[in-house]
């Protein structure tokens, strides 16, 4: 792996963490707040492709479990793997590999609606469906009481992929990463 | 542990669990700091689960999951930041022979703790050139070049790393 790479990893790890600082919104009904921290596997995936992609939350979970602050709210440290919120954080290298390994594979046809398309499955379906099993696990729920819980976020997700889908459209046509290393790869 | 529904059990784990903290001479505040992150949905929860299941089974599900957070809450707060990000390296070591290289581990942790306040600075700076303009909020519109821009100062910090001969270091 180049350093470039390990450059882009580190990069959005730290971007899923900015995402979570950025203003939350708050609901009022529900009880956690909406934020732009799922966002960053979306980026992720979309961006850099599967590998890579997945790397860098696999770096980020990794550096919240170690104790650092950079899930929404200021919360880190082994204590979030308990929380019933649990599995949506695990999710999210998960989640930016399935994004990136469809991206990849559609990648010379790639445009909105089919990038706004598997950012739906990889960034809604994976962390949701690892989410709502650890929330039913940890909180004693059935499944579908804890995806009754979950649906709320829905809206706000839906509006997070699509605009994870124009910006990876606009950062494909303007500064494409993922054809940069196709190209480059001999060079390994 | 998980699976403990016994409410007696599970005070006196949370018991033990905040005789562990004194033990650890950690103030009293840090045990309700500890909590505050989880508190809303763990209510939330408690509410759910009473109108679904009863009494005995919601007060299991809230002590179970305020015992596993102080518990592992206690190893994140008794442990040095340090310790833990030599615990990593010293586990990409082992995961070496599957083509993990753990200097790279350790210039990403490092990469991304730079990153954080850098990429906080230039979302700042796309939101006060919006203020000035007169705009108001985030517009998303700025979000694609705004990537793009961070993408390209990470490839010139990539090359300036590269240049400077760090993969052949060994």
């Amino acid at each position: 792996m180049r350093i470039q790479d390990v450059a882009y990893i580190a990069l959005f790890a730290a971007l899923t963490a900015v995402l979570g600082l950025i203003p939350r919104i708050d609901l009022g009904f529900v009880p956690v707040p909406i934020t732009a921290q799922s966002l960053g596997p979306m980026l992720a995936g979309s961006i850099l492709g599967a590998r890579r992609g997945a790397l860098s939350q696999v770096l980020f979970v990794l550096l919240v479990a170690v104790g650092l602050p950079l899930l929404a709210g200021g919360r880190g440290g082994l204590g979030v793997f308990a929380s019933p919120s649990a599995g949506f954080v695990i999710a999210f290298p998960l989640a930016a590999a399935l994004i990136g390994l469809a991206t990849e594979r559609v990648w010379s046809r790639l445009g909105f609606l089919s990038a706004f398309a598997i950012n739906i499955v990889g960034g809604i379906g994976i962390v949701y469906a690892i989410g709502i099993a650890g929330l039913a696990l940890i909180a004693g729920l059935s499944l579908r009481d804890a995806g009754a819980a979950s649906i709320v976020f829905l809206p706000g997700d839906l509006l997070k992929a699509a605009l994870a889908a124009s910006v990876a459209i606009f950062v494909k046509r303007g500064y494409p990463v993922i054809e940069t290393r196709q190209v480059r790869s001999d060079d390994l | 542990m998980i699976a403990a529904n016994d409410v007696g059990l599970l005070a006196g784990l949370i018991g033990a669990t905040i005789l562990l903290y004194v033990a650890a001479r950690l103030p009293f505040g840090t045990i309700f700091a500890a909590l505050r992150p989880v508190l809303i949905i763990c209510g939330f929860i408690f509410a759910l689960q009473l109108v679904l299941a009863g009494l005995p089974q919601a007060a299991a599900t809230a002590l179970r999951i305020i015992a596993l957070v102080l518990l592992t809450s206690l190893v994140t707060l008794t442990t040095r930041l340090s310790d833990m990000l030599d615990t990593l390296t010293s586990a990409a070591r082992g995961l070496a022979p599957l083509g993990i290289d753990p200097p790279k581990i350790a210039l990403a942790v490092g990469l991304t703790i730079r990153f954080i306040p850098m990429l906080l600075h230039d979302f700042q700076e796309v939101q006060n050139a919006r203020k000035t303009r007169g705009g108001r909020g985030f517009s998303i519109l700025a979000a694609g070049p705004l990537i793009i821009k961070i993408l390209r100062m990470t490839d010139a910090l990539g090359n300036a790393i590269a240049a400077r001969g760090f993969e052949n270091r060994k």
